[in-house]
């Protein structure tokens, strides 16, 4: 009888490790979601029944520098069933990588259980799961490599797995062997290296973002502190704490009375290590996931005539600046940019001041040059310091617009631009080129007030004439070079027909952006032979009448430019093809 | 001395290529053409002959023994010489590589040594060993070189050419001036091979005046060999390599800063003013554009103002040069003396394994640097305790970091350096504070050094 109940025993645990990942994936694959938008995809997993979807910042990002904010506009959460559902972002962060999506559902869903990712240990056995769409749903196992990486350049650490993460299955969870999660999968390196988010940072975030919309950090601005090694420690002859390193000369931590040499023991009542870069990170992510407007106490040991001596600091906490663009992180400060001169801009930010060694915190930092452009032409390098143009101090996003459309609209040659780098002061003069000077442009429009705004200043700034009206009886009074609508414009089939019939005839450049290519149905023929696209939910009606649909962003054919106008970038392409085209054109006149 | 008959090859060559060119010079209007034509190409021809027997005694033959030797056991070169004191220059190349350098002028074989290897004017001294008086070539007036002048390239060769110089003739195809000279030839065979090495061969106009030095690649004017020989005779055999500075970088002025500061495009523009330099001391700022040096205009225009500023400045220590500027609109005259460039003098930190050396002006630029007193770290030893202290697996020095105080000791310069030190030893230090300035901020770190410690592969200093 023992043998046989120990038999019957050594059969079942044999039975019950073979099963153990069978067994995850039948506990969890109804709350793992594959999700897609116009432009990318990937796996997210559902937090709580009510609809709350889990996933990557980069998967819902449209990672615009020039709106650091903007989501992708139609995202799809596609369930284990197949069932579809449009999700709204609640918000999301690109460092720590999490996102928080809704959907809204007649019946309750399925939600993971959460893990505490504070009790994850090397060499403990880890699944990822992957929901590509497209893909088959994958489950991939391994353990973790390493519990903390630090050196990656995140914000927090990161846990390395060598299961395999595969570009669709970002944003998928990572579990535990219980099925619990215990982080959120990001990207994967190289063969063997996969990392993850722990479980705990996303989770507050998650918090951040329904009450914010954003991730609010928290800061004592500015001191730069770090983590203490032993022999550091032992110099100096204290305890491993955090060390405060460079206190910025009148900044507010200076004012509260933190010094440079410092020694944080205490933070709110709770100790403070730096014995390794882990506890160092975890203390930063506390500091900085506090509440604004509330107090902060540090307990301090401070060298005073050869002795350390503890002494208490405390301040408010006030919001963190924005993260500026590094590497391949877009950030979170806007950049400002002159496609038609070939650069951006980016504010100031303390921490691009030390990460990219700025030579001074006021002015405004180049942040991306056309090569080739008239800028780079003029021998402008990204991170110089713009401190003047034309003579005008540039102190911030506002007065380098102002300054630089001023300069723009004038149509004058030359901006002079006085910069700083390294140790060097530059003026350098960039000769500006109008490439629709003396063209005429007309929009007729009823859309969007915002983006018409930006196609007008688009086109003014590369010396055009533009004149904006929202009925058609405007084309009439002038000769032009190029034809913009914009809208839901509605004309009557007589006025369309004779627009159009115009337009070809004149070769006028016609811009259609989102819906207005389906006025092409009353055009001449001859369109039929262009390529076009357009708002992809309107077009089977031109598809069935004949027209050549690409379904691309944006397709220039000739004088006839068509664009979806999904989002802004797309906005953006159209443009600069719509220009392309008015600076092309010749007058059949001529 | 007989021409070398592959040269006649060539000079019918390039004769052909005159009658291609010429108009109607009268050649072939009356019945004594073919005779004013033979005439003349034998004129030419002369002057070839000439040109190469005056210039001969003045050109040498090098061959180097390489210390490693790769496919070949030497190299051999061309050399002119510049002075009747034996010396000679050649293009620049490494002393280290070398173990052994002959010349021979002629027939008649030297032992070198090699006197001064200078990279930055990409040339070397030699000086032969001989009694008698040699006999230097003489450097032309590069500044009135003319595209499409006649040249002769007069190259000496080894022993299997039985050392006969052999002449190639051509004329000069391009003269190229901005931030650095060169000039295109037109017919010559310049490919260099071990009996007519055509590296460092000189490149004479038909008065047998030097005007190009041929580096392989490219064909440069004579200047800079010019005036190194020039500064040599000054100084003659003193070995030391101070270097002559003012202290300025400068640009040429464009089309569109031209019209936008409204000035003259015959000009350079001052970029940058080194600190304690003689242009700083002379007061020049940087936005400043010079328009004349020692009372000479510049009159070319943009990049070739550079070619024409370095041809115009003699770099001399203890030289005063003149200097008319431009600065905001109005005139100013300034002057500026040579001095020494500052030497950069590095020295081993053993304790921590780090090199070092006082900030220096050009530091302050190549660096970056934020500070302008401290010591300068420009190099970590392998395996010593900078390099092998870590903050978690990250250098905690690094090149480029400044340190401005040392457990407890300020320490602007290697002197306060040196004597902290000092202090440390005679306490036994094992291991310090040390307070950095890295790029935009000041950084603390500790090390451990190696006060004390005896290991094998450690010298007593």
């Amino acid at each position: 009888m023992r043998v046989l109940i120990t038999l019957f025993v050594l059969c079942t645990s044999v039975a019950f490790a073979q099963n153990d990942g069978e067994k995850l994936f039948r506990k969890v694959d109804k709350s793992v979601v594959a999700i897609q938008h116009e432009r990318a995809g990937g796996s997210g997993f559902i937090v709580d029944e009510s609809g709350l979807i889990v996933t990557n910042g980069h998967v819902v990002s449209m990672m615009d520098v020039e709106n650091p904010r903007d989501t992708a506009r139609r995202i799809t959460v596609i369930l284990h069933n197949d069932k579809k559902y449009q999700a709204r972002v609640i918000g999301f962060s690109l460092d720590p990588d999490v996102a928080l999506l809704k959907i809204e559902t007649t019946e309750p869903l399925d939600a993971v259980e959460i893990g505490n990712s504070d009790k994850v240990v090397t060499g403990q056995t880890c699944y990822a799961f992957g929901a590509p769409l497209g893909q088959k749903r994958t489950l991939t196992g391994g353990i973790i490599s390493n519990t903390a990486r630090t050196s990656l350049g995140t914000f927090t650490k990161v846990f390395q797995m060598d299961a395999i993460i595969n570009p669709g299955n970002s944003g998928g969870p990572l579990f535990n062997a219980k099925g619990e999660v215990i982080g959120v999968n990001t990207y994967g390196g190289k063969a063997g290296m996969g990392f993850s988010i722990p479980i705990k940072y996303a989770m507050t975030l998650k918090e951040h973002f329904q009450k914010f919309g954003r991730f609010v950090r928290t800061d004592v601005p500015f001191f730069v502190s770090k983590a203490m090694p032993e022999e550091f420690a032992k110099v100096l002859g204290t305890p491993q704490g955090v060390y405060v390193d460079y206190i910025i000369p009148n900044s507010y931590s200076e004012s509260i009375g933190l010094k440079n040499g410092d020694v944080i023991i205490e933070m709110d009542g709770k100790p403070s290590s730096g014995k390794s870069e882990e506890d160092y990170y975890e203390w930063n992510w506390d500091l900085q996931t506090k509440v604004v407007g509330e107090k902060i106490v540090f307990k301090i040991l401070r060298k005073e005539n050869g002795k350390w001596v503890e002494k208490t600091v405390s301040g408010i906490l006030k919001e963190d600046e924005p993260a500026p663009q590094y590497g391949r992180q877009i950030g979170e400060l806007k950049e400002i940019s002159y496609p038609e001169l070939g650069w951006g801009v980016q504010s100031i930010t303390m921490g691009s001041y030390f990460i990219y060694n700025l030579p001074t915190d006021k002015g405004m930092r180049v942040s991306s040059v056309k090569s080739n452009g008239a800028v780079a032409r003029a021998g402008i390098n990204a991170n110089d310091v713009i401190v003047k143009i034309n003579d005008q101090e540039i102190t911030d996003e506002e007065t380098f617009q102002n300054v630089v459309d001023g300069i723009l609209t004038e149509q004058k040659k030359f901006m002079s631009i006085s910069t700083l780098r390294g140790n060097d002061k530059y003026f350098n003069v960039v000769k500006v080129s109008y490439y629709l000077k003396n063209r005429k442009v007309l929009i007729i429009s009823n859309g969007a007030p915002e983006e018409l705004a930006i196609f007008k200043r688009r086109l003014q700034l590369q010396g055009a004439k533009v004149t904006v009206s929202s009925t058609v009886e405007s084309y009439a009074d002038g000769d032009w070079d190029g034809v913009l609508l914009h809208g839901e414009l509605a004309f009557s089939k007589k006025e369309n027909a004779e627009l159009l019939a115009s337009l070809v005839e004149k070769k006028t450049v016609l811009g259609l952006i989102g819906k207005t290519p389906l006025l092409l149905v009353d055009g001449p023929e001859s369109l039929k032979d262009s390529k076009i696209t357009m708002d992809k939910d309107f077009s089977p009606k031109l598809i069935k009448l004949g027209f050549n649909y690409t379904g691309k962003d944006v397709e220039s054919d000739g004088t006839l430019v068509t664009s979806t106008g999904f989002d802004r970038k797309t906005s953006r392409s159209f443009l600069e093809a719509f220009s392309a085209s008015v600076a092309r054109r010749t007058d059949p006149r001529d | 001395m007989v021409v070398f008959p592959k040269s006649l090859m060539l000079l019918s060559m390039a004769m052909m290529l005159f009658f291609s060119t010429t108009t109607n010079a009268g050649f072939f209007d009356s019945d004594s053409e073919p005779k004013a034509g033979r005439e003349y190409l034998e004129s030419v021809q002369k002057t070839v002959d000439e040109t190469v027997k005056k210039v001969s005694s003045g050109v040498v033959f090098l061959q180097l023994a390489l210390k490693k030797p790769g496919r070949t056991n030497s190299i051999t070169l061309n050399g002119v010489v510049i002075d009747d004191k034996g010396h000679v220059a050649t293009l620049y190349f490494k002393e280290g590589d070398v173990t052994d350098v002959k010349a021979w002028i002629g027939e008649e074989e030297y032992t070198a040594k090699i006197v001064k290897a200078d990279m930055r004017n990409m040339l070397t001294i030699i000086k032969i060993e001989t009694s008698e008086k040699t006999q230097p070539i003489v450097f032309g007036d590069t500044s009135t070189l003319v595209t499409g002048q006649f040249i002769v390239g007069v190259n000496a060769t080894s022993k299997n050419l039985a050392f006969e110089p052999a002449a190639s003739f051509g004329s000069l195809k391009a003269i190229i001036e901005g931030s650095s000279d060169s000039v295109l030839v037109s017919g010559m065979n310049l490919t260099h091979n071990v009996d007519i090495p055509t590296l460092g061969m000189p490149i004479f106009n038909l008065d047998g005046e030097a005007i190009a030095i041929s580096q392989g690649r490219s064909i440069v004017p004579i200047d800079g060999v010019a005036k190194a020989a020039k500064m040599f005779a000054n100084r003659g055999d003193d070995d030391s390599d101070e270097e002559p500075w003012i202290g300025i970088n400068y640009e040429a002025v464009s089309e569109e800063l031209s019209q936008v500061l409204k000035l003259p495009r015959e000009s350079i523009r001052i970029t940058r003013v080194y600190r304690d330099s003689p242009a700083s001391k002379g007061g020049l700022l940087p936005g400043d554009v010079i328009t004349s040096i020692d009372g000479k205009k510049i009159t070319r225009r943009g990049v070739r103002a550079l070619s024409q500023i370095r041809k115009y400045l003699e770099p001399e220590i203890g030289r005063q040069t003149d200097l008319e500027i431009i600065r905001n609109g109005k005139d100013k005259s300034l002057s500026v003396i040579f001095d020494e460039k500052p030497k950069v003098t590095s020295i081993s930190i053993e304790e921590f394994g780090l090199t070092v050396n006082d900030i220096s002006s050009t530091d302050y630029y190549r660096y970056n640097l934020k500070v302008n007193e401290g010591v300068l770290v420009t190099g970590i030893e392998g395996g010593s305790p900078a390099a092998t202290s870590t903050y978690f697996g990250r250098p905690l020095i690094s090149r480029g970091d400044v340190i401005t105080e040392v457990h407890g000791f300020e320490i602007k310069n290697i002197k306060d350096l040196r004597g902290a030190l000092e202090k440390l030893r005679e306490k036994k230090e094992s291991a310090v504070f040390i307070r950095l300035q890295r790029g935009n901020r000041p950084t603390s770190v500790s090390l451990d050094t190696a006060i004390g410690q005896k290991t094998k592969d450690r010298k007593e200093k």
